[in-house]
């Protein structure tokens, strides 16, 4: 094929990039919030649009306009029943809330229409798949020239809407000053609702229009989201042609980089996380946006700054004590359970390294499992690559992640805490495409062996070694937390300005906690891959590890140890509960994100921190000591 | 002569694009001195106590704090070396309780790091024992005891200064910056205001920022008028506040402005 042909099929994935952008765009601008769950809104279209062709044999330009129509009920819901209760927390919060929704879409969706839909694309094509129009030198069916005619019309008609239209002004008017604008007599509620509504329906459009190019389950549109992510950033969160142009060319690129030699089009897939890392460390809004908007986008606050109570750390022989219950309890259990306590111990560790990142520091680094999996693959390479004894590999991969995890605490220190977020998503999708592929360093994606040491063979030995290490790092980082470094984080989280006024040097705390919570996950990583025996990178994607460990320690209470082990039990329970019902994760993914949604709106402190407000409240009056 | 200033900041120029905040002012603090600056909205009192803390650095000039030149210096190394600073919000850190707030103003004489820490290591235990011990004599400074254990969020925005205060005064700061103490307060608080600088400031030099010129002239030993980035007077309060140009600065020059006799 020659690159004029790339170009053109480029056009098709980038029209869809952006289409998808603009209505992430849209809706960050008026109700600031990045919603991560854009593209799942489009998926579970697609698959209405499907049920209503399949069952009820409507015919398919009909059953479009009902997808469409679907998509933008959808949208109302979504932000009526979701980010419209949590218009006052900070933005990266109601960004990790998106994850939680998409969580509940994907798993309902599954629920519903089972994770292997696969239609047939002649069925649902609004026009012909074989027959098309040559440019080039090819033929492109018609269905991917309406893609491309659709999604670029629909863009720049809306484009044009918020440029044009008194609509458009008011979106302006209430994403720069929210406050001036309700003066002013614009009615917000109205407003953000329809914007919610136009968004889901592109949504919706852009899901139906790519079924016929690819198979059609709960997670078919993630890569998507990523690329419109990606595309949004080019237009700095707030130009629409800018971010369309974006999609275009991310799209176009990614189709060039196919034709180009080998160890260059390794780099197709990490195209958009190159981009979005780039553009964010140069700063790209202030192209787009006046400084007055930026602030007003901005937001002060970093999460888990104002919640309810004091935090729970427990002192060191209260953990000693429970660690003792636990070992009693792994004593007599069976080998399957036994290892189901040592996996629940490390989902603890690794929430642990978000306790003291996010919970003390306010940092959002969705790289949990990304770290995890750097301290595995250093196990496979230094513990069956070199030999190296296992109490010698632990330490090492702990050390080892520091590094790693020091550039991206660089790059976060640049940032505002939303980008950071979208920064380290781009990251673990850059580690992913690149570092997690290496022949010397992951067996190039491959599955890994670690052996165990002969004495911790068994899993009821491995898990009660397990629980000694949790124990002694779980007692580490309490009594930091009750001592001067854990009120430094927590006071530079607070107010960083009047920390630095009180001698504290807000840029250490920050490398600080990074640091360590990338080694506490290295080294939890490390010991998963023991535990495991036999493993391969994708364990610890973005989307299936990172994921699932925010969730469980934002349930658990993320500000608190005690939090990030209640998490990590819940998170397993409802696991191996829903594990007998059949589809495993579904009824799962629905569960925990219900529960980020719910503990993120209403109590910020999670599972603990409800506990101890229940407790509190129903202690005598006049009973108050610290 | 420039050591034995408690604090000295020459020709400190801020410029935020064409716009000139602070141009060549000086500012020199004797220890124990009380400075009061005055000035209209705009006249870039808060950007030069931004500039002498090193949250905006200058575009020109030197900062010195007791002889130390500190102009590259990052904030938290300045406040290490003897400078205080409260801030005209007075938010302090909203989800601390006011123990911990107040054992954080220890952190720079701490020794103890995250390691012994975490290792609970006997020092580190006596550090934060020590810590606790050092609140009673600031309790007995500001009467802020009865919220010890109530998290900055929950108190008032008169009780949030008074912790403020408090936390000012644990590090027995040289100098001491002031950024309108008494805005937002009641009158009957602003009476009792001066009473707790005098008592917070433990000798330490003072440097008040405040639009309650009463107030200020009340309490300070010399005063400096600001307007437009310079500075128009400095000297004695009652000099100061007669002096024609920070007379009109604040009513306005003109037809509709005379002075009044």
């Amino acid at each position: 094929m020659t690159l004029v042909q790339y170009g053109v099929l480029g056009l098709a994935s980038g029209a869809m990039y952006a289409l998808l952008a603009v209505g992430i765009v849209l809706v960050y601008r008026a109700t600031g919030v990045l919603n991560f769950a854009h593209a799942s809104m489009g998926m579970a279209c697609a698959y209405v649009n499907f049920e209503l062709i399949e069952r009820y044999n409507l015919s398919v330009g009909i059953a479009l306009i009902m997808a469409v129509t679907f998509g933008a009920l959808l949208g109302i819901i979504v932000h009526e029943c979701v980010f419209r209760p949590m218009a006052n927390t900070p933005q990266v919060v109601r960004l990790l809330a998106s994850f939680g929704l998409a969580g509940v879409i994907q798993g309902a969706v599954g629920l519903l229409w089972g994770r292997l839909g696969t239609p047939n694309p002649f069925g649902h094509s609004l026009l012909a798949l074989d027959r098309g129009i040559d440019i080039a030198g090819i033929s492109v069916p018609w269905q991917r020239v309406a893609v491309i005619v659709a999604g670029l019309t629909t863009a720049i008609t809306l484009t044009l809407v918020v440029q044009r239209t008194t609509f458009g002004v008011q979106i302006r008017a209430l994403a720069q000053n929210p406050l001036a604008a309700r003066l002013a007599g614009i009615d917000d509620r109205r407003l953000q609702r329809r914007v919610w509504a136009f968004a889901g329906a592109t949504a919706g459009l852009a899901g139906v229009l790519i079924v016929p190019f690819g198979a059609l389950n709960p997670l078919s549109l993630n890569g998507f989201e990523l690329q419109a992510l990606a595309a949004a950033v080019v237009g700095g969160f707030a130009s629409l042609p800018a971010a369309v142009l974006g999609g275009l060319g991310i799209g176009v690129v990614q189709e060039l980089l196919v034709a180009a030699p080998e160890p260059i089009n390794g780099l197709r897939s990490a195209i958009a996380s190159v981009v979005v890392l780039v553009l964010l460390v140069v700063g790209v809004e202030r192209f787009f946006v006046s400084t007055q908007e930026a602030k007003a986008l901005e937001g002060d606050d970093r999460p888990a700054a104002s919640a309810a109570r004091a935090v729970v750390l427990g002192p060191p022989k209260a953990w000693f004590a429970g660690a003792a219950v636990v070992a009693c309890i792994i004593a007599v259990l069976s080998g399957f359970w036994a290892f189901v306590v040592a996996r629940t111990l490390i989902y603890a560790l690794l929430a642990l390294s978000l306790v003291v990142l996010t919970g003390w520091s306010g940092e959002v680094s969705l790289m949990p499992g990304t770290f995890a999996g750097v301290g595995a693959c250093l196990a496979w390479v230094l513990g069956t690559r070199y030999g190296y004894p296992m109490p010698l590999v632990l330490p090492l991969a702990a050390i080892a992640t520091v590094p790693v995890c020091a550039l991206v605490g660089v790059v976060a220190l640049r940032l505002r805490p939303l980008y950071v977020a979208v920064a380290t998503i781009s990251l673990a999708g850059l580690f992913e495409q690149t570092l997690f592929r290496q022949g010397w360093f992951a067996n190039r994606g491959a599955a890994m062996t670690v052996d165990r040491p002969s004495l911790l063979h068994g899993d009821r030995a491995f898990a009660l070694a397990v629980l000694a290490i949790a124990v002694c790092a779980f007692a580490f980082v309490a009594a930091m937390g009750r001592a001067r470094t854990g009120r430094a984080m927590w006071m530079v989280r607070d107010n960083p300005r009047a920390a630095a006024a009180g001698g504290v040097n807000p840029v250490k705390y920050r490398l600080l906690s990074f640091s360590l919570s990338a080694s506490i996950a290295g080294f939890a990583g490390a010991l998963f891959a023991y535990l495991l025996g036999t493993f391969n990178t994708e364990t610890f994607g973005f989307l299936v590890l990172s994921l699932a460990v925010f969730g469980l320690a934002i349930v658990g209470g993320i500000r608190s140890p005690l939090g990030a082990a209640v998490g990590a039990f819940l998170f397993v329970y409802v696991t191996e509960v829903f594990r007998t019902s059949g589809s495993i994760s579904d009824w799962t993914s629905v569960v925990i994100g219900v529960g980020i949604v719910v503990v993120l709106a209403r109590t910020p402190d999670g599972v603990v921190g409800t506990v101890q407000r229940v407790a509190h409240s129903m202690r005598p009056a006049g009973a108050e000591r610290g | 002569m420039a050591d034995e200033l408690a604090l000295e900041a020459r020709e400190v120029t801020v410029r935020f694009g064409g716009l000139i905040a602070v141009g060549h002012v000086d500012l020199t603090v004797a220890p124990g001195e009380i400075v009061g600056v005055i000035g209209p909205n705009g006249a870039g009192k808060t950007t030069l106590l931004d500039a002498i803390c090193g949250y905006t650095p200058p575009d020109a000039g030197t900062v010195y704090v007791e002889g130390t030149d500190v102009t590259r210096m990052l904030p938290y190394a300045r406040a290490r070396l003897g400078l205080g600073r409260s801030f005209q919000d007075a938010r302090l850190f909203p989800s601390l309780t006011v123990r911990e707030t107040l054992l954080g103003a220890f952190h720079p004489s701490f020794t103890s790091s995250a390691l012994t820490e975490g290792l609970s290591l006997r020092s580190s235990r006596r550090e934060e024992r020590d810590a606790h011990d050092s609140l009673r004599p600031l309790l007995d400074l500001v009467d802020v005891e009865r919220y010890l254990d109530h998290r900055i969020a929950e108190l008032s925005f008169g009780t949030t200064r008074a912790v403020e205060l408090a936390w000012l005064a644990a590090r027995r700061p040289s100098v001491l910056l002031l950024d309108e103490p008494a805005s937002g307060l009641q009158q009957s608080e602003v009476r009792a205001l001066g009473n707790v600088i005098q008592r917070v400031r433990q000798g330490g030099a003072v440097v008040l920022i405040d639009h309650d010129v009463p107030f200020v002239a009340g309490l300070a030993d010399r005063l400096i008028a600001m307007d437009l980035g310079r500075v128009v007077a400095d000297g004695r309060p009652s000099d100061v506040l007669e002096h024609p140009d920070v007379v009109a600065s604040y009513l306005g020059r003109g037809q509709y402005a005379e002075p009044s006799r």
